[in-house]
């Protein structure tokens, strides 16, 4: 992000850029809901298999179990939610990088870099595994094309995933802009603003995991 | 682009409003546009997500709107209208904002009920996400969807009469002046009135059911959309052209082109409330003669001929006056709110210094200071480093941006290379416009 504007005059006190933000997570708001709404309508409607939670044996006699394998994606969920745990511990970094930090575990703490690094790679980690489903997936006989089942699912998931990616980037932009001059308060609302997004990308994710994996 | 055009305006109306700018003293323009920014950011990501669905049928083989497949015949037509009829409150309000700025000017008095137009327009925006589905009285939804949706439909149409009664009340023994603008206005409140008034007739399924995709739907919409929201641009055009220009439109010509409009555009649309309820449908290219039909239709294409013509001289007059008008000054109309104390064309700066705002009509209701700072903005001819005001930096990289989009679309419907062209382009120059500074540094 570029150098931070300099404060003028607002109506409430607030940096427009936040209130920017937020109108834009509402607007995302919509798309996953309208997205999410298209999967529930079609819950249960598909003419062919393979489903979600049930197992289904093709009129050609091939046998196909419940496709969505929860333990897994409970654990890839796991990993998402500690992602938003380290956006958190960068964004404390950020904002306190001129604190002292007396102990190991301070300088630890502190460390906006090793935080943002964790953010993306466990971001990264979460697209591994939605990669690795997305493949399986296809492999066991569901695609885009297969029934309204593959077509709402990839189509959900994969949205989702398409924002997780532009999150990892964005962080890895950040990132670089901590090697070259270093992040510091003066950069604290550029990287809130970079949270608040990662945060709502996450809770789109816990909705889509309970809709989706565990609501049968 | 609405989108982010959305995010800027809400951004800008909650947090940058000069000091003493409640929200309750902004013009109704301002007004109206804040609540259609709110049904922009609502409205367009399920319209996208509609039209996604329909690309990955294309394109990626879903299954979304294959009936075969187990899908349901009626998501499309509910996603499109979820965006649908909060587009057409998207159209229409502005143009109520725009005439609740004319009327008031042209009638020497404050606009009759601030808080209640201001009320009206937010009930408006809020109801129109739940009427949807009078788009869809024919598909047989059933008898409860129908019912909700006819009551909703109904309801709204109280907060819209609302703002009829409220302009009438403020020309109401105003010191009227007809200008074009002033006429224009007026016209929309008469011809919006009267769309208004088949809308409410297609609020009950019943009736719908004989209404619907025939040429009586097709006369609501025009009057709504042409006697509304054209006419609204219209007027706001003729009363912000001084402003924007810093000369006068041709009153002569604005009113030619105002009466051979008002008369083009009833004899077009006025016929097709006939020939719609004696059955003739739409969305076809011809039809037989000898059902009654024929007469209306030809009227309506007189009508046309004519409004081509109307609009040819709205045309010329637009541009002969940007070359030829009478020089306009900073407040030609004798406004009263804060747009008309500085000068036209507007500086890039807008504000010389930023105005304390005690009233609603800073001009008309203003205090000894709203005047000493009207004074000091109108004056012309500052450059912003003379007043040291800092401006952000001009650069040409949103554009690039922009068109790196563009050509990224036009690959999804020509070959993919180009989408991923488009994307690169788009990535290379987004980085390069955010990581450059916004404004010279200052303190």
């Amino acid at each position: 992000m570029s150098a931070p504007a300099a404060h003028h005059y607002t109506t409430t006190g607030l940096d427009s850029r936040k209130i920017a933000i937020w109108a834009f997570i509402g607007s995302e708001c919509m798309l996953f809901i309208s997205l999410i709404s298209t999967y529930l309508i079609y819950k249960g409607r598909s003419i062919v298999g393979p489903f979600p939670h049930e197992e289904w044996t093709s009129p050609d006699g091939r046998h196909f179990e419940p496709i969505l394998d929860i333990p897994i994606t409970s654990a890839s969920t796991f990993v998402l939610l500690m992602s938003s745990l380290a956006m958190v511990l960068a964004l404390s970094a950020v904002q306190n990088k001129n604190l002292p930090k007396r102990t190991r575990g301070e300088r630890i703490l502190g460390s906006s870099k090793l935080w943002l690094w964790m953010t993306a790679l466990l971001g990264a980690t979460f697209l591994g595994f939605q990669a690795y489903e997305f493949t399986s997936f296809v492999h066991e006989g569901l695609t885009l094309s297969t029934n309204l089942f593959g077509s709402s699912f990839f189509t959900l998931t994969g949205f989702h995933g398409a924002h997780v990616t532009a999150g990892v980037i964005w962080l890895v932009s950040l990132l670089a802009i901590d090697y070259r001059r270093g992040l510091g308060p003066a950069d604290a609302l550029n990287v809130d603003i970079a949270a608040l997004y990662w945060h709502f990308v996450d809770v789109v994710w816990i909705v889509i995991f309970t809709v989706v994996y565990l609501i049968e | 682009s609405s989108l982010a055009a959305a995010f800027n305006f809400i951004t800008t109306i909650i947090n940058l409003r000069a000091p003493g700018m409640t929200l309750m003293r902004m013009p109704m323009f301002t007004w109206m546009s804040f609540v259609v920014q709110f049904l922009v950011i609502l409205a367009f990501p399920v319209i996208t997500v509609a039209l996604v669905f329909l690309l990955f049928d294309r394109f990626f083989g879903t299954q979304f709107y294959a009936v075969a497949a187990g899908a349901d015949p009626l998501l499309w037509q509910h996603l499109f209208w979820i965006f649908g009829h909060p587009e057409v409150y998207i159209l229409i309000l502005p143009a109520f904002g725009l005439v609740s700025e004319v009327l008031p000017t042209f009638s020497r008095k404050p606009l009759f009920g601030y808080p209640v137009m201001v009320y009206s327009g937010i009930l408006i925006g809020a109801l129109g996400f739940g009427v949807w589905a009078h788009h869809m009285f024919a598909v047989g939804m059933g008898p409860i969807a129908d019912s909700i949706f006819a009551v909703s439909t109904m309801l709204i149409a109280i907060p819209t009469g609302v703002k009829i009664f409220n302009w009438i009340g403020t020309m109401w023994q105003g010191q009227l002046r007809f200008t074009s603008a002033m006429k224009f206005a007026i016209g929309l409140v008469a011809l919006f009135t009267i769309g208004g008034i088949s809308g409410v007739m297609h609020s009950s399924p019943p009736a719908d059911l004989q209404q619907t995709d025939t040429y009586f739907i097709v006369a609501h919409f025009h009057y709504v959309l042409f006697g509304g929201s054209i006419m609204g641009i219209f007027a706001g055009i003729y009363y912000y052209f001084p402003k924007m220009t810093g000369r006068m439109m041709s009153e002569r010509l604005g009113n030619v082109h105002f009466w051979l409009n008002f008369i083009a555009m009833n004899l077009t649309f006025f016929p097709m409330h006939f020939s719609g309820m004696l059955g003739m449908p739409r969305r076809i290219y011809t039809y037989d003669s000898g059902q009654g039909w024929d007469t209306f239709n030809l009227i309506s294409s007189i009508g046309a001929y004519m409004l081509v013509l109307a609009t040819a001289i709205f045309v010329y007059n637009f541009f002969m006056s940007r070359k030829r008008g009478e020089i306009a000054g900073s407040n030609p109309w004798g406004a009263g709110t804060l747009e008309w104390t500085i000068p036209s064309p507007v500086p890039e700066y807008n504000f010389a210094v930023l105005p304390t705002v005690t009233s609603r009509y800073p001009l008309w209701e203003g205090t000894e200071k709203d005047a000493e700072s009207a004074r000091i903005n109108s004056q012309e001819g500052k450059s912003s480093e003379e007043l040291g005001i800092v401006l952000p930096y001009s650069t040409v990289k949103p554009m690039i941006v922009a068109l790196a989009m563009v050509i990224m679309f036009c690959g999804l419907i020509t070959t993919m290379a180009l989408t991923f062209l488009g994307a690169a382009i788009m990535v290379v120059a987004l980085y390069s416009w955010l990581l450059s500074p916004l404004e010279p540094e200052h303190h």
